[in-house]
């Protein structure tokens, strides 16, 4: 994450909820559980990127918990338009029947914002449920950039800390 | 050698998929074989440790305070708690949570609290360092271990397979690095289904990957390709083979394409002499014009290399090493590394890493259709009766190796066929009955 605005806090160490923020994303996690994804991807800035970086387990607790170079998913917006028209062929094997993925989102914390942007870090518990198995969750912190456009937002950036250090569903082909 | 293997451990349902076979498996290979342990760049400085696992022995590879790399069995010499709970750190000595031995990187014992209260003053420190994996060989950048004292060299293990790795590894002066950590997930299924994929299956592209391929995922076409790359169509009978030695394989899927030079597909321009030059010529002809070549190194080291096309942009090719670690006979970790030119840009790195990513990472289009497949493989054989049947391995039954002018091991000219996974099945049965 590049942007560098100063943090925005209520008070001196209190982070501050951006329910704008939140009533954008609750909408977004909507589309993608009921599997509207045309729709979805309206939301997307054309230069949208989504990221999920290689999360690693330092056994000296000041290094950081995600690897600095490398990622688990990285994605365009024109490479994520092929795994919505994938969906379209019947030898989609890893995604018929489709797997019930639900996404339950804390509210939105503001880590920066501009006239042109907001900048924000959501708590997100992904639920993942295939076939006759029990359903899995996937923990993990969003930071996300949405882009003003308009009276309203399109998702410029998404990059998903997984909590995780071992993928242990049965492919990770995930829009958290 | 034609193959209904209905009867040998390792190709019959049950032995592929049992328990039984999976404990002989652990004992008899992977205690014994030279595995694959880190990508030296991945520890470049002393002191630099990454935790993995021999088998279900976990270890810790470090870079010792000599520079040498050596591998430590992850468990304390004194009541066996554990020494590194992470996945990778830097230190100067390794001390247990549990009493406090603290080990210096060559893993000598240098320090115990209250060591003259506790045992007295004839303590024997030199006799109760880590255990030490007995043999730790790096080739081509890989750093491999063993948990047998004695046997086959690195380079004796690999036979063959050292030219093609060297090949692959060897054509970058500086060599290869790792793109960061490797990529860890879970497969509910036995770590050889993985195995025998990489080892030489081509035939399963047209049904699994059928979509990807469809979304024009393998590329521009032989013709685009010879109009940007002034090639012409081939005079050669084979452009694709598959090569045995031992339990190791590799495909090699070539384009029926003849360029006036070496054309390493998918590399920058900087690269393309540097390569031809580093390679004699059979090695060269073996990665020029290539759609994709992969192996695996017996028993549980798979690479891909595969050029991806993109629209708009030149293509890139992506190499990647992956690592089938056993958990149970129904259970295994997937390791990935994409690994990269030292020697290209940072832009080509990423790039090559994408690409890998988006092809055969946990979410690409490739790789997620393979997972399923090897779980399924498991799941639909757990019980007694599917285990009381064969598998049909007998494609390209009656295929001929052979005599090249420059590639060692056995060569087949061949596609789809099942040689590979033949002789990786063979190799596995004979090794465990030696031993049983």
């Amino acid at each position: 994450m590049t942007t560098t605005h100063t943090e925005v806090t209520a008070a001196p160490g209190v982070p501050v909820v951006s329910s704008e923020a939140y009533e954008f994303f609750v909408g977004e996690a909507y589309l993608l559980d009921e599997r509207r994804f045309d729709e979805w991807l309206g939301l997307l800035c054309d230069d949208y990127t989504y990221r999920v970086p290689i999360p690693i387990v330092p056994d000296q607790s000041d290094k950081p918990a995600y690897a600095p170079v490398g990622n688990i998913i990285e994605e365009s917006r024109r490479s994520i338009e092929t795994w919505v028209r994938r969906l379209n062929f019947s030898e989609a094997w890893a995604e018929t029947p489709p797997q019930r993925v639900r996404r339950f989102l804390h509210p939105s914390v503001l880590v920066s914002s501009d006239d042109r942007q907001l900048v924000t870090d959501t708590s997100i518990l992904l639920t993942w449920t295939e076939l006759d198995e029990p359903s899995a969750i996937i923990p993990g912190k969003r930071r996300d950039v949405l882009r003003r456009e308009g009276n309203g937002f399109r998702l410029a950036s998404r990059v998903v800390y997984v909590d995780p250090a071992v993928i242990t569903v049965s492919h990770f082909r995930i829009l958290f | 050698m034609t193959a209904r293997a209905t009867t040998r451990q390792g190709s019959d349902r049950e032995g592929l998929f049992g328990e039984a076979g999976f404990a002989a498996e652990l004992r008899e290979i992977f205690a014994k074989s030279w595995l694959f342990l880190a990508h030296e760049s991945e520890v470049p400085e002393i002191g630099d440790y990454v935790t993995r696992r021999m088998g279900k022995d976990p270890v810790i590879v470090v870079r010792d305070d000599y520079g040498d790399v050596q591998a430590f069995l992850n468990t304390c010499p004194h009541r066996g708690a554990a020494l590194c709970r992470g996945t990778n750190g830097h230190t100067s000595a390794f001390r247990c949570s549990y009493h406090g031995w603290t080990f210096d990187t060559s893993g000598d014992l240098v320090g115990l609290p209250a060591e003259g209260i506790a045992y007295g003053s004839k303590f024997d420190r030199a006799g109760n360092g880590l255990f030490t994996v007995p043999r730790v060989e790096t080739r081509h950048g890989l750093i491999f271990g063993s948990l047998a004292p004695e046997g086959p060299t690195l380079v004796e293990h690999l036979g063959a397979m050292d030219y093609y790795l060297g090949a692959l590894l060897g054509r970058a002066a500086n060599g290869y690095e790792s793109y960061g950590p490797p990529i860890r997930a879970r497969n509910k299924a036995n770590w050889k289904a993985g195995a025998e994929n990489y080892v030489g299956d081509g035939y399963h592209i047209l049904t699994t990957h059928h979509a990807a391929i469809a979304m024009g995922m393998l590329g521009d076409s032989d013709e685009a390709l010879m109009a940007s790359t002034g090639g012409r169509p081939t005079q050669r009978e084979n452009v694709s083979f598959n090569v045995i030695d031992g339990g190791h394989g590799l495909r090699i899927f070539g384009r029926p394409i003849d360029f006036d030079r070496p054309q390493f597909l998918g590399y920058p321009e900087n690269l393309q002499q540097e390569f031809t030059e580093r390679l004699d010529e059979g090695q060269a002809d073996l990665l020029s014009g290539l759609t994709a070549i992969h192996g695996n190194i017996f028993p549980n080291l798979s690479f891909l290399e595969s050029v991806i096309f993109e629209p708009g942009k030149p293509p890139v090719a992506e190499t990647h090493f992956r690592q089938w670690q056993p958990i149970s006979a129904s259970e295994t970790e997937i390791l990935m590394w994409t690994f990269v030119p030292r020697d290209a840009s940072d832009e080509w790195k990423h790039r090559s890493h994408v690409a890998n990513l988006q092809t055969l990472g946990p979410a690409g289009v490739f790789e997620i259709d393979d997972y399923l497949n090897w779980a399924g493989m498991q799941s639909a054989n757990a019980g007694v009766a599917a285990r009381q049947h064969g598998f049909n391995y007998d494609s390209g039954a009656d295929v001929q190796a052979i005599s090249h002018p420059h590639w060692p091991g056995e060569v087949y000219p061949t596609n789809f066929s099942e040689v590979n996974q033949r002789a990786f099945h063979h190799h596995l049965s004979t090794t465990l009955e030696k031993h049983s």
